[in-house]
């Protein structure tokens, strides 16, 4: 097994190496990456201890309410695979995460050099250029067609919860969380090492990464969210920057296999 | 060559700029330079003709009963003709007043709120509006796809009969760009080819005094976040600050371009008042105070006679752009 200085050296040759070969597609077009490599991320959905299943599954929150979930959707993006303290940012990496639809919760990651990485950093929701720079990026997982886009105050919403919680009896919640502005920017970055694993990045992308996301902490720290108070947020707000506050660290490394 | 016939070769990147016939966006000379240049949305006589077909089709809409067109008409520079509060699908009523739609590419931002950030997403406000035109983006592209003539038209305005938002976006925004409006008794004496009279010369006068420093330029607006007196009190419309949730901004609505004034009543975001009469009643008489009112407007009072009212009443009408109104090129 390499350490992490030959990790670093070798990841860094193989940039230095193709830098430069890095090809924009036409004069605006999306930046093509000269890698081939790639990898697999699967993002594994719990609730403290138990798997997140939508609908039937009732869980309490830090608050103590019961809830159960209708929706959970969100974006990653701007993903960087970490090497020995370097980085690799992925070209056009937008992932929209839905619970509902199996196959979203496992995607590849391509384009990459064939490296041996130690980490993971990426976005929860979209960067500001995209929810500035009109339609030309709303293409694939930014396409408005996926319901994820505010159109009266432009911008993206970065994670949709909905779902319904005992308040006596059953009352809905409808979180969607979004904003790029300051004040109200509630974009967060989160950054993961992988401890004493590696993911490798090949040819087959045999590699997987799983991340670990925990909903239960959307609820709580630094903000313990009381649903009969919020439980219905569709604005870029101050409210909405703190539920993305609690949610910044729902993420976590799970292994790699 | 002149700056229209430069723009015209700019937006039709791709196209040999050696013939000089008109250009399919003008770009008035004495215009500042436009916000949105089309940098990336190369117009094309296609991609305008496919927006203004999109304009005006109520398939659109949740029940196809609504186009953008149902609300913005020519007649009225694109406003919606008389009615404080459009009507959507259902028969509902809206939230806030139907401005004009014309130089839009100028405008930094959209709606009264400046919640829309950029000409190529503004479709989605309305599309996707429960009250205006309830539609989901999915259901509007499954239609459009499912049409017999749609894919041949964005196959000529695009190269591909594949039909996705972007591709609507962008032909809405190429159409809406053709929407614009310079050619008003004001353009006409700015550029020596007409005179005011004598009482539209007092009231370009009073308006340079008491009202451009707000509706500024050619465009009449200084696109800024001003409160005007009407409310003191904000909970019905928060202004700019229901899309910014932020205190400053209660209250404030951005400054509206006055073209075409006189064919745009009811005036203000909410469709208050019915004349302009009634509006300049409004800056000489009624200006409330509050933490929003702009200090312009309190520093220094519009004090306007009855007749200079008049005055500068005439002069907004020589705002009225009569060739933009009745250009048969702009409707279907
Ligand atoms: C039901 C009526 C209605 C329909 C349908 C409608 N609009 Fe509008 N439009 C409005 C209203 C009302 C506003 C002002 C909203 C605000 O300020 O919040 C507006 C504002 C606009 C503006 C902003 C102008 C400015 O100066 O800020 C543009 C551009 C526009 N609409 C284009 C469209 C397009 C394109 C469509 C079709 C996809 C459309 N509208 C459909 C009522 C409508
Ligand atoms: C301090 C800035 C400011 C000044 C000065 C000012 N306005 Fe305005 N004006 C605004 C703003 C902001 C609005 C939009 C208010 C709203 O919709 O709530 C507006 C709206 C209007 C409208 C309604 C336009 C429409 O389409 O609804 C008219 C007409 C108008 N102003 C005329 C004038 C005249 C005439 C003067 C001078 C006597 C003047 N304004 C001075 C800021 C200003």
């Amino acid at each position: 097994m390499q350490n992490k200085t030959q990790r670093a050296a070798a990841f860094l040759v193989s940039v230095i190496i193709l830098a430069g070969a890095g090809c924009k597609n036409k004069e605006e077009g999306p930046v093509v990456s000269p890698f081939t490599a790639k990898a697999t991320v699967t993002m594994q959905h719990v609730f403290g201890a138990a798997p997140l299943v939508l609908s039937s599954q009732w869980y309490v929150n830090a608050n103590n309410d019961s809830l159960r979930f209708a929706m959970v959707k969100y974006y990653i993006s701007n993903i960087k695979l970490l090497s020995g303290g370097q980085s690799f940012a992925i070209p056009g990496s937008y992932f929209l995460i839905d619970e509902s639809q199996e196959a979203s919760k496992t995607f590849t990651l391509s384009g990459l050099p064939s490296a041996a990485f130690d980490g993971i950093e990426f976005l929860i929701g979209v960067d500001s250029a995209k929810n500035a720079g009109g339609a030309q990026g709303q293409t694939g997982a930014l396409d408005a067609i996926h319901n994820m886009y505010w159109g009266w105050a432009s911008g993206y919403v970065f994670t949709k919860i909905e779902g319904y919680f005992m308040d006596g009896s059953e009352s809905g919640f409808s979180l969607h969380v979004g904003g790029f502005e300051s004040p109200n920017n509630a974009i967060r970055k989160v950054t993961l090492s992988f401890g004493a694993q590696s993911l490798q990045a090949t040819n087959t992308g045999s590699d997987t990464l799983v991340i670990k996301t925990d909903w239960s902490e959307y609820f709580k720290n630094p903000v313990t969210l009381d649903l009969k108070q919020i439980n219905s947020v569709h604005a870029p707000s101050a409210v909405a920057n703190s539920l993305a506050d609690n949610y910044a660290d729902m993420f976590s490394f799970g292994e790699i296999k | 060559m002149t700056r229209v016939s430069v723009l015209a070769c700019l937006v039709l990147s791709g196209i040999a700029c050696t013939q000089t016939s008109q250009p399919l966006i003008e770009l008035p000379a004495h215009f500042p330079e436009p916000v949105y240049q089309f940098k990336g949305n190369p117009v094309s006589q296609a991609g305008i003709d496919l927006g203004k077909l999109l304009f005006n089709d109520p398939l659109l809409s949740a029940d196809s009963t609504i186009a953008c067109a149902s609300c913005h008409h020519q007649a009225f520079a694109f406003a919606d003709g008389g009615k404080a509060l459009s009507t959507g699908i259902k028969n509902q009523k809206g939230r806030r007043n139907a401005p004009g739609i014309f130089n839009v590419q100028w405008h930094p931002y959209f709606m009264a709120d400046g919640g829309v950030n950029h000409l190529e997403v503004m479709p989605l406000a309305p599309i996707t509006d429960t009250l205006e035109m309830g539609e989901s983006i999915r259901q509007m592209i499954t239609k459009l796809r499912r049409s017999t003539f749609y894919p041949a038209f964005f196959k000529s305005a695009f190269g591909t009969d594949s039909i996705y938002t972007r591709n609507v976006m962008l032909a809405l925004a190429q159409y809406m760009g053709t929407l614009v409006s310079a050619h008003a008794k004001y353009d006409d004496v700015l550029q020596g080819k007409a005179k005011f009279t004598k009482e539209e010369s007092e009231g370009k006068k009073l308006f340079e005094q008491h009202c451009a420093t707000c509706h500024a330029g050619v465009l009449f607006s200084d696109f800024k976040f001003r409160s005007n007196g009407l409310d003191t009190s904000f909970e019905k419309d928060r202004g700019r600050a229901r899309v910014t949730d932020t205190k400053a901004d209660e209250g404030k609505f951005v400054t509206p371009s006055l073209r075409n004034v006189a064919l745009t009543a009811p005036y203000m975001h909410d469709g208050r008042f019915e004349t302009l009469s009634r509006v300049l009643q409004h800056y000489v008489h009624e200006i409330k105070p509050s933490a929003a009112t702009d200090s312009i407007l309190i520093k220094k009072k519009i004090n306007l006679s009855a007749k200079q009212q008049q005055a500068v009443i005439a002069f907004l009408h020589t705002l009225t752009d009569s060739a933009f109104i009745t250009n048969k090129k702009l409707v279907p």
